[in-house]
């Protein structure tokens, strides 16, 4: 009776645990999976991607999406570890990044006033940087670029520039 | 047996606890009661003509983080509105003595020009500014709040991912010399990452830290936006056992 009773007292404890973990969001996995069909015609028509760019964006669990234009480079570096990833771009004076995240940390009913604007796509400028945040498939994602000088390079402080690169952005990876 | 039943009652009561859908803040808390000599009250901005803050919002978003700088004392009050600043009375510039001292003074949502879906007024700043013990650049380190991942080094900004929440943390204005982490380094809670400075690129800014954290919410139609949330709390918290040796 002891032995069960330790049993059954560690697998609840172990249920709490695990249940303290970030949660998850679902992906549409189905049109994903579409789309990436599609995009990958036309990057075979491209340049090859970094050497173990592709192999590190279906190691994570959600859709990784890249800058076209710079997605070729071999200096960008991606990081990521399952439910969420990273990838950063030097340029000439300035640093492009792209993050994808599908965790979530709170329930918008914790939080007693959200604005709508949570969910309106804007590109801002705050701290010398643009950066939009944006929803797809399921996935949060932030893409921003941060200057050498904020107050004087037109990547900085405009928004254009920023509009261009999500407007190319490309699905390379990611698996359910 | 009856105790049995009663043992395997509570644990069932513990585990329905941990895994129903209830909103954080019954999870994990508000602030309690702060001392008001060290900390300003969460979202009461100051001065008044600087902007509306989240009044009444005590929540703790990162619950049992480290506070972000190394050492005590540290002082969170705004650099635009303050002392030298910007908009501030000019006294002696940013190194004025009343920078320097307590109590807090939140500078979440002060006004800015930017979207922020959680401010009041729906534009404010993004985070807080916290300056270290002394106005002297380059001598107080930047410290992980959450063991985690960097995930992004930028012209001055250290982006750290919390392992256990999934929050990013941003950390600005850190000194890109004395950077202590890369891209792609695991980090321990407390371990040193930068300098506090003025950096921000070409352009300079007042000796400080820029700290921020950006979190999901997932609303009740099953969809989600990526914001950033109120941090004084939780560094009110953090700082409280900064202080008493509970880090």
């Amino acid at each position: 009776m002891k032995n069960f009773i330790t049993l059954v007292s560690g697998f609840l404890f172990v249920i709490s645990i695990v249940s303290a973990e970030p949660k998850v969001l679902v992906i549409d996995w189905p049109v994903t999976q579409k789309l990436k069909s599609s995009m990958t015609v036309l990057s075979a028509r491209s340049m090859p991607y970094p050497s173990g760019l592709i192999d590190k964006a279906n190691a994570v669990h959600l859709p990784v999406y890249l800058p076209s234009a710079y997605a070729y480079q071999e200096t960008l570096q991606m990081v990521g570890e399952g439910d969420f990833y990273t990838v950063t771009v030097p340029l000439s004076a300035a640093t492009v990044f792209i993050t994808g995240d599908r965790t979530y940390q709170q329930d918008s009913n914790a939080v007693t006033s959200v604005s709508t604007l949570a969910k309106e796509l804007s590109f801002i400028r705050a701290e010398g940087m643009v950066s939009v945040d944006f929803n797809r498939h399921g996935a949060n994602y932030t893409l921003s670029i941060e200057c050498d000088q904020p107050d004087d390079d037109q990547r900085c402080t405009q928004t254009r520039f920023l509009q261009q690169v999500y407007a190319d952005l490309v699905l390379i990876g990611g698996q359910p | 047996m009856t105790r049995l039943f009663i043992i395997l009652g509570v644990f069932l009561l513990i585990g329905s606890c941990a895994t129903r859908d209830i909103p954080e803040a019954e999870a994990v808390g508000e602030i309690g009661s702060i001392d008001a000599y060290l900390f300003g009250t969460p979202g009461k901005l100051s001065p008044s003509n600087s902007g509306m803050g989240r009044v009444g919002d005590h929540y703790i978003y990162a619950p049992n983080i480290r506070f972000p700088l190394e050492k005590a004392p540290a002082y969170i009050n705004s650099q635009v509105y303050g002392v030298g600043g910007l908009h501030g009375p000019k006294g002696k510039g940013q190194c004025d003595a009343r920078n320097y001292q307590y109590p807090w003074k939140d500078n979440y949502c002060e006004t800015r020009s930017w979207k922020m879906p959680l401010c009041p007024g729906g534009k404010g700043h993004q985070g807080v500014d916290i300056r270290p013990a002394s106005c002297n650049k380059d001598q107080h380190w930047a410290v992980a709040v959450e063991e985690g991942l960097i995930t992004s080094v930028g012209r001055y900004t250290v982006y750290l991912r919390g392992k256990n929440t999934g929050t990013t943390y941003r950390y600005l204005h850190l000194n890109a010399k004395s950077l202590a982490v890369r891209i792609g380094q695991k980090v321990m809670r407390g371990q040193r990452l930068g300098l506090v400075s003025n950096n921000m690129g070409k352009a300079k800014t007042t000796i400080h830290l820029h700290f921020d954290m950006k979190q999901t919410l997932r609303f009740s139609d099953g969809s989600s936006a990526k914001v950033f949330v109120p941090p004084y709390s939780s560094l009110v918290d953090a700082y409280q056992r900064l202080l008493s040796g509970r880090n």
